[in-house]
Formats: C-alpha cells, structure tokens, sequence
C-alpha cells in the first residue's frame, strides 16, 4: 500500500524543532538586518529587503508562545527564512534550519502523543498540525495557515 | 507584490528625526518650520495632540514620538514644529513635533511597504533610500486623523 509523504523543511526555534510544509518555504538566507517600523501588527518586528522588495518580519517565538525560552547553545546558526503563504510572503529568523525531509503520512502522530505535550513551556498547540519524530528529535508541524490567517487577518484595523 | 517604483514626477521629502527614528514627510503641505524651546508657551506638548499658536490661533500638534511609541518629544532642549496641511487639499492645518529636521532631499525611486503587516496601513506611504539606508514616507492626512480617532476613543477631545 502506498504512504502519501509530505515534504517538511526543519527548522530550530529556541530547543524546540519545527516543520514546515516544504511549499511554504521560498528560501532560507544568512540573517538579513532588518529596518524597525513603528505600530506593526502584533508579532511582528521591522521588514526586510528581500529581491528588491520589503517583506514583513514575524517574530515565530511570539507567536508560537515560545519567546522567553531559549536553548544553552552558543554557536550561532541563524537563517532568516523567506516564507510564502497564501500569496502573503514574509520571513522569520530561526536558530537553526535543515535539510527537507520526506515524511510518510503514517509517521505523522497527534500532538498531544509527544513526550514534551504537557510541559510548562510548549509550543501553542493550535499552531500545530501534528508531530513526528526524525533523528532522535520530536519535529512539531506549524499550521502555516492558521498562523497566516491570525497575523495578517484577524483584527485587521482598516 | 510591486517592485520598486521610479517616482514620475520626484517627490521633494523632507527627512526628520522622530524619537532617534528618521522618517520623511513631503515638503509640499509644510508650510512653516519652527525651531522652539519645549517651554515656550506657544506650544503644548500633550501625549498625542497638544496645540501651537499658530498665525493668531490655536492648531493641532501631533506629539509623533509618542503615537509611534519612540523617544519622548518634552526630553528635548528644542523642538522642531512642522505646520503642515493636507497635500491634496491645504485645507486643514496641523504641526507635528520633530526632534531634528536634517535636510530636503528629491526622492526619485521608491520601494513599497509591506502593508498587510501594518496596524495602521494608511499611514505609510513608501520607503526610500537614504545614506545606505532606508527610511518610511509618512502620510501625514491620515496620521492626523488616525491620531484624532485616538484620542477621541480615549474620550480626551
């Protein structure tokens, strides 16, 4: 019987690893500066220069309720990550990215099966699809629509 | 997503230090600049909208530090008023406070915002360059009335 598998680009966000659907992601960059802008909406930080236009920046460990825990590992690995979501393209800075990995639909488990659901200090569940576990570590899928949709649409004020 | 956009006519821009932050305003509604000292009665500094003494009358003056959540204006050892008036219309008279005026420049080529990102979309007008960097072109019009909705909601006018 054939698996669907899914393409996931990984990345690191403090000591939790994230997956996002490989179309999601334009392009993974060294850190690109970015320009403050006063009274954004909330979660995000300034905007980028990206191919000769300015894109938004969000701040994922905000937005994911992450943002005060950080891992104990001094190298600094850092990408800006170009993402692309429903014609809406803006970036993020992680700590770490990595390679795609293809992951069959039958390895993808419930959240709230992972050994870290419950923890004090734990990614928003509503922003995740599911996790799944690869090399030794639980990769948690962000549901890049439902994140889309509570930064760009709810409450928009126009 | 537009690229970057060559200005038809160039825009004549204005660049002011707001809080420690550069912005741009269009010189074409500036219609007087001021430098004054923050105790000078012709001026007070409210949390969003003061008022200056403006050609025998009291105008609206838009304390940009503070809407913008940046350095305060009242800290200063000067303030720069800028009398401005809708570009399109000159109809209503404002000022906003600066911290610096540094120069005018032309403005030939410019790089839109992200709006969607904005939690006011209206009062940004673009980005240009300026010494290796960028800088925001404000919409005055609708930073005025994006002010007074602010503070009417905050029932101070």
């Amino acid at each position: 019987m054939n698996t669907h598998v899914q393409n996931f680009f990984e990345i690191r966000i403090g000591r939790f690893f994230f997956a996002i659907q490989a179309q999601y992601v334009r392009r993974a960059l060294p850190v690109v500066p970015h320009i403050d802008v006063p009274l954004m909406r909330p979660n995000f930080g300034g905007i980028v220069l990206y191919n000769k236009h300015f894109v938004p920046k969000l701040f994922l460990d905000s937005l994911l309720g992450i943002g005060l825990y950080r891992t104990s590992v001094t190298v600094t690995t850092d990408s800006t990550v170009i993402l692309e979501v429903d014609g809406t393209v803006f970036c993020s800075t992680v700590n770490e990215v990595d390679t795609v990995a293809s992951i069959g639909d039958s390895h993808i488990m419930a959240v709230e099966k992972s050994p870290e659901f419950g923890s004090p200090i734990f990614p928003r569940r509503d922003y995740l699809l599911g996790y799944f576990e690869h090399r030794q570590k639980s990769i948690y899928i962000l549901d890049m629509l439902r994140l889309h949709h509570d930064s760009f649409a709810v409450g928009r004020n126009v | 997503m537009s690229d970057t956009s060559t200005v038809q006519n160039k825009l004549d821009v204005l660049v002011i230090d707001i809080g420690g932050k550069l912005f741009g305003v269009e010189t074409l509604g500036i219609k007087r600049i001021a430098e004054i000292l923050p105790e000078d009665p012709s001026v007070i500094i409210e949390p969003y909208l003061g008022s200056y003494q403006f050609q025998g009358g009291k105008i609206p003056l838009i304390n940009l530090a503070n809407f913008f959540k940046l350095g305060s204006a009242t800290r200063l050892e000067t303030i720069y008023v800028l009398v401005c008036s809708y570009p399109e219309t000159h109809a209503e008279t404002f000022a906003i406070a600066a911290s610096k005026v540094l120069g005018k420049l032309p403005v030939v080529s410019t790089i839109p915002l992200p709006l969607e990102a904005m939690l006011y979309p209206d009062i940004y007008k673009c980005t240009f360059e300026f010494n290796g960097s960028y800088i925001i072109l404000l919409d005055l019009k609708h930073i005025f009335e994006r002010v007074v909705e602010l503070v009417r909601s905050e029932g101070a006018l």
